[in-house]
């Protein structure tokens, strides 16, 4: 991993309306605790990180969004292998909610830019 | 001449060059699809489907009541024509609307038992923002919400 790799989001459904991700994909939610996961793009490919996301840990996404930015908007991202080879960790520990929030629109829109790296269904 | 129609609480909006009054204009499936996706009632209905859990075990379902008062508040209170938002449940069950704007993100965190707000604008190529707290309870709060998305859309000058 370095700066310039891609990290893959996976995107719950209910955060995707006619196509557009919320800026909550990008923002980690209480139980997360201001870590937010994503795969190590360099390791795994977004049709495969969404294979193993859905159908391995079991859990709802309805598409890969990537950023590559994280350096740039100041977060530290964390090999976390722990939990699988390629999962990461981008720590928001350091921030305050706002903060988060101002970060979270700055990753999504970066990610909307660069577009869906995978998605299950596209609207029509 | 075709015209684009987007429907904005009941009323179908043309999009692009005003046509004269009396014209009668066609509005394509294909347009009603797009309206229905960004249709304030048809979302909230969507939302309304959640259980507890829904986020791969963690959210919280919105109350049935709270998206009642919002789906009446976004009917009679939210200004006309004004460009609707994408709406999202969060964790803790309450209601994100988010508008993108130009360079502008814009969210209102909704909280559905109190009915107020959180505003939040960020221009993600200059950094500029601005946050206030609203109360939904308020048709001036409404009346700002409208002017603001406005301003925002025409570049927040």
């Amino acid at each position: 991993m370095n700066q310039k790799t891609l990290l893959l989001r996976q995107v719950h459904p209910s955060w995707v309306q006619q196509g557009r991700a919320s800026s909550q994909a990008f923002r980690p939610t209480p139980k997360d605790e201001k870590q937010l996961s994503a795969y190590d793009g360099d390791q795994i490919t977004a049709v495969k990180a969404w294979e193993h996301y859905t159908g391995i840990l079991g859990l709802s996404s309805t598409g890969v969004l990537a950023v590559g930015e994280c350096q740039g908007l100041s977060l530290l991202v964390n090999p976390d292998s722990s939990r699988f080879a390629e999962h990461v960790l981008i720590d928001f520990t350091p921030y305050t909610e706002n903060e988060i929030k101002r970060k979270a629109k700055q990753l999504k829109a970066l990610a909307e830019c660069r577009g869906w790296q995978y998605r299950v269904q596209a609207d029509v | 001449m075709t015209y684009r129609g987007i429907v904005s609480n009941g009323v179908v909006v043309l999009e692009g060059e005003k046509p004269a009054e009396g014209t009668i204009v066609d509005v394509t499936p294909r347009a009603l699809s797009h309206a229905r996706d960004l249709d304030i009632s048809y979302r909230l209905a969507e939302l309304r489907e959640l259980k507890d859990g829904w986020l791969d075990g963690k959210g919280k379902a919105p109350a049935s009541e709270g998206l009642d008062w919002l789906s009446s508040a976004f009917a009679t209170r939210y200004p006309r024509g004004s460009i609707l938002p994408y709406l999202y449940p969060t964790a803790e069950g309450d209601v994100l609307a988010e508008w993108t704007l130009g360079d502008w993100e814009a969210s209102l965190e909704i909280d559905l038992a109190s009915h107020s707000a959180e505003w939040h604008a960020l221009d993600v190529q200059s950094g500029r923002e601005a946050s206030r707290k609203l109360d939904l309870d308020s048709d001036d709060a409404w009346r700002w919400l409208g002017t603001e998305i406005r301003r925002l859309a025409e570049g927040g000058a």
